[in-house]
């Protein structure tokens, strides 16, 4: 079997060896097991379910929670000369949602959001088809122990026996035991063969500094930006701040092409920074977490924390999209001893508080009592209780477990509402108890004085490979004799003329 | 700022008789007939529907401040609009064109793997379409489109004319973000899709009025009926009972045609527009065999095909294949 699949990957990829771990897991996905893969961000775990597909017949369905990334791969395949793959999602404007829903049986890779698998009548399309695979990519979503709990991933099992139970494969670049013991659990209890590589980078430098204020922190990020001159990641916590940290970096460094990105971006404008990134128009990107998952550029060289995240898993993801090159990389986190006040602001934002629970019950309650017993859309609740959309997706799921919705129908019984509210006040304050238990792990990491490699990685793995270069601070690294490597940034001081002419090649 | 000058423009003969929410109505292009008679009896129509995704907080705030004095702006010299002509062509040709290009662009380089810069799907089947018809042209297409903006954009001012190549996409070059272009040329980003709106006026004002002078340009411009045009009318009629749901031998019944004829109209249509149609006769799957074996025995004879396929698939089914072909070489 080894030397088949390592011909496909020569066929299908061009690549002439497996990276660590590929081969393990391919084997025990094409022996049908049921199959946990754990592997660092950025080495590959796409070609874990790409390559069946293209061997095998029957269809490989996968669940990413990643829209833009999800039709990035449909597209790269594509021009790869794979047709016969699709991405279902929301994207997806009515009419091809049609189309793909109908001739589903006509592509071998299928990538779903877990929103559409909510689908009824994908389902029972879905379960016409013969699927080999069922990957669940991203698969730390769907523990509400992981970074990113996501609650649609939660039916998953459900979806799973639907369809007949297939051979599932569920990945993810960031996992504690803790988690990797509940996304088994969570996909239905699975008898799965696991195989877990070690999550850190060799090739990355750790390296944090504290600052006393704001003015300070800005002039140590941009003496950073200065003397690396490489493409750069830098993430905030707010989106304001993202955006005037960008006005100030294009005003003080304007040979360096500096953009914003973040969730309140239309679409469209998000693809377009994404792509200038790629193609290397722009140097640096200020952000929030959105940007990053998926986010396939081989040469970030330097990744910033101008806010702290929320948790270790965050920031390992957010680090990992540096250096996929193999090369030397450096993270820096630039913290103000105030800081701290942000990420346990923005935990309690994430959590519905008792009183709008409260509040959103009584209002249910009302609609059943006037017979409107149909679920009402996010957007009719917040009109009438003020409620996150994070808040009220996880409410939902947590009614339906309750019996409260199915369907999309409200069914009332005093008892189970009342059990219902009183359940809920505990689940939510474990859940903040739990977030805060990882911000202090973060803080634990920022204030500690021994290796920060050995730290950061301490509650994922039992041991950490030495740096290939620098290894941090506490190491007694710097950046002193960091060899600037200048990237030639393609600069448009052209006229809109040459810039025309280029274009269309005349 | 361009905004609140068109604003204060638009409130000098308004002023006392409407609300400042109609010129919210007027820029925004709402069809009710108020606004419809505003725009004509004030002599707004040039500015009718300029701005469709205007938000409404933003205007109600910039006029109020506007009109109690709360900011001075510099007067900005109105740029040419018509939007009562154009308003409803506008969205389309722009899409067209800047997907075009970029088609174009890549296309001269080889390059397949590219992010279409719009999601509309009737703008790339439009595109995908051209592509299809034109592909031995596609050097004419990109010198001919290359000289007729380029004498367009000449006349515009340089600013406007820049802020316009600036958005295009193409080979290893992505176009720049409506945030982006008002950094990099010292405009409110609310200015921007205004200037970008008065270039498109610009360019169909002056295509539509020479028609000889802009061919290519020309064909972006929307066709009432643009598909009757590039298929035959007879094969049209059949599509819209094909759509209504009616089945072979009942068109060929309706009609008084035979049904190979009906077939040979649904040949046609998958040929020039691919596979929208063709999944009801074909399944993919089963296209995908057909086509393998024209390729490995390197022939488009219906019936060599037939006969190495051991009589599997009906000619109808070999032809459909057949005409899909041409639609997979494109769809990277
Ligand atoms: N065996 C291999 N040899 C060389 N390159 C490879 C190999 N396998 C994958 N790659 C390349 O590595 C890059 C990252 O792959 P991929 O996106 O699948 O990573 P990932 O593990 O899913 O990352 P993430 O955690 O960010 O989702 C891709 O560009 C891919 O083509
Ligand atoms: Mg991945
Ligand atoms: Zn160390």
């Amino acid at each position: 079997m080894k030397t088949d699949l390592q011909q496909a990957l020569l066929k299908y990829y061009g690549y002439e060896q497996f990276r660590t771990g590929q081969l393990e897991i391919l084997e025990s996905v094409m022996q049908n097991r049921h199959t946990l893969g754990v592997l660092p961000t950025g080495t590959g775990k796409s070609v874990c379910y790409q390559l069946p597909a293209f061997m095998r017949s029957g269809q490989v369905i996968v669940v990413s929670p990643l829209l833009s990334l999800m039709e990035d791969q449909v597209k790269q395949l594509r021009a790869k000369g794979f047709k016969r793959v699709a991405a279902l999602n929301s994207f997806l404007n009515y009419e091809d949602k049609q189309q793909v829903t109908r001739n589903l049986a006509s592509y071998d890779l299928l990538y779903v959001s877990p929103e559409m698998l909510q689908n009824d009548y994908l389902i029972s399309r879905l379960m016409q088809l013969k699927i080999q695979l069922f990957v669940v990519d991203e698969a730390h979503c769907i523990s509400q122990w992981g970074k990113e709990f996501r609650t649609d991933y939660l039916r998953l099992a459900e979806v799973i026996r639907t369809l007949g139970s297939p051979p599932v494969l569920a990945l993810t670049g960031t996992a504690t035991p803790e988690v990797q013991t509940d996304i088994q659990h969570l996909l239905g209890d699975l008898e799965m063969e696991k195989h877990i590589y070690p999550m850190d980078r060799p090739n990355i430098a750790y390296f944090v500094q504290e600052v006393q204020d704001q003015q300070e922190k800005n002039e140590t990020m941009l003496a950073l930006l200065r003397k690396m001159q490489a493409p750069t990641i830098i993430y905030f916590s707010s989106r304001n701040m993202a955006e005037s940290v960008a006005a100030l970096i294009r005003i003080n460094m304007p040979d360096m092409a500096c953009a914003y990105y973040h969730g309140g971006m239309e679409n469209e404008d998000r693809i377009l920074i994404q792509q200038q990134f790629l193609a290397g128009q722009l140097q640096i990107i200020c952000c929030t977490s959105a940007f990053g998952m998926g986010v396939d550029k081989e040469d970030v060289r330097l990744i910033i924390h101008y806010h702290l995240p929320n948790d270790k898993e965050s920031f390992i993801q957010e680090v990992g999209r540096a250096g996929r090159d193999g090369k030397e990389s450096v993270s820096v986190v630039l913290y103000s001893p105030g800081d701290w006040q942000i990420p346990v602001h923005l935990i309690e934002q994430d959590l519905p508080e008792q009183s709008s629970i409260q509040q959103l019950m009584r209002h249910l309650y009302q609609r059943v009592q006037a017979g409107m017993t149909d679920l009402p859309a996010y957007e009719l609740i917040v009109q009438h209780i003020p409620i996150g959309e994070t808040q009220w997706r996880f409410l939902l799921y947590q009614m339906e477990k309750h019996d409260i919705v199915k369907g999309n129908q409200l069914q009332y019984n005093a008892q189970t509402w009342k059990d219902f509210l009183e359940q809920i006040e505990n689940l939510v304050g474990e859940r903040k108890k739990h977030k805060l238990v990882q911000l202090q792990r973060m803080k634990e990491w920022i204030y500690t004085d021994t290796c920060r490699r050995r730290i950061l990685f301490a509650h994922f793995q039992r041991t950490v490979r030495p740096a290939s270069g620098r290894c941090c601070d506490n190491c007694g690294d710097t950046l002193k004799d960091w060899e600037t490597v200048p990237v030639s940034a393609q600069h448009d001081a052209a006229g809109w003329r040459e810039q025309l002419r280029f274009l269309l090649q005349q | 700022m361009l905004l609140a000058s068109i604003i204060l423009h638009a409130v000098q003969p308004i002023r006392n008789e409407r609300s400042t929410a109609s010129i919210y109505h007027l820029l925004q292009g709402k069809r009710s007939a108020q606004t419809l008679q505003d725009a004509h009896m004030y002599g707004l129509t040039n500015l009718f529907g300029i701005y469709p995704k205007l938000s409404r907080d933003l205007f109600d705030k910039l006029a109020a401040d506007l009109l109690e004095n709360k900011i001075q702006v510099n007067k900005t010299p109105i740029p040419y609009f018509n939007g009562m002509a154009y308003q409803s062509q506008t969205d389309a040709f722009l899409y067209r064109l800047l997907l075009l290009l970029q088609m174009l662009s890549n296309q001269a380089h080889g390059e397949k793997r590219y992010i279409p810069v719009t999601d509309q799907g009737q703008v790339q089947y439009w595109v995908k379409q051209l592509y299809r018809q034109e592909l031995t042209q596609l050097g004419n297409w990109r010198s001919s489109l290359y000289e007729e903006l380029y004498g367009l954009l000449e006349n515009l001012p340089e600013e406007q004319a820049g802020l316009f190549v600036d958005r295009i996409s193409g080979y290893q070059h992505i176009g720049l973000t409506a945030a982006q272009l008002a950094v990099k040329y010292d405009l409110q980003e609310i200015d921007v899709p205004l200037y970008q709106t008065s270039t498109i006026h610009y360019f169909l004002n002056q295509v539509s009025a020479n028609k000889a002078l802009f061919p290519y340009l020309g064909t972006l411009i929307e066709q009432p009926k643009q598909q009757s045009n590039t298929i035959t009318s007879t094969a049209h009629k059949t599509r819209m009972m094909l759509e209504r749901g009616l089945t072979l031998d009942q068109i060929a019944a309706a009609r008084g045609l035979s049904e190979n004829t009906i077939k040979d109209h649904i040949v046609e249509m998958t040929w020039l527009e691919g596979r929208r149609l063709a999944s009801r006769f074909i399944g993919e799957a089963d296209a995908a065999v057909i086509m393998d074996c024209a390729e490995k025995t390197d022939t488009n004879k219906l019936k060599h095909i037939h006969a190495a396929l051991n009589g599997k698939y009906n000619y109808f089914q070999i032809r459909m294949a057949l005409a899909l072909r041409n639609e997979q070489e494109v769809e990277a």
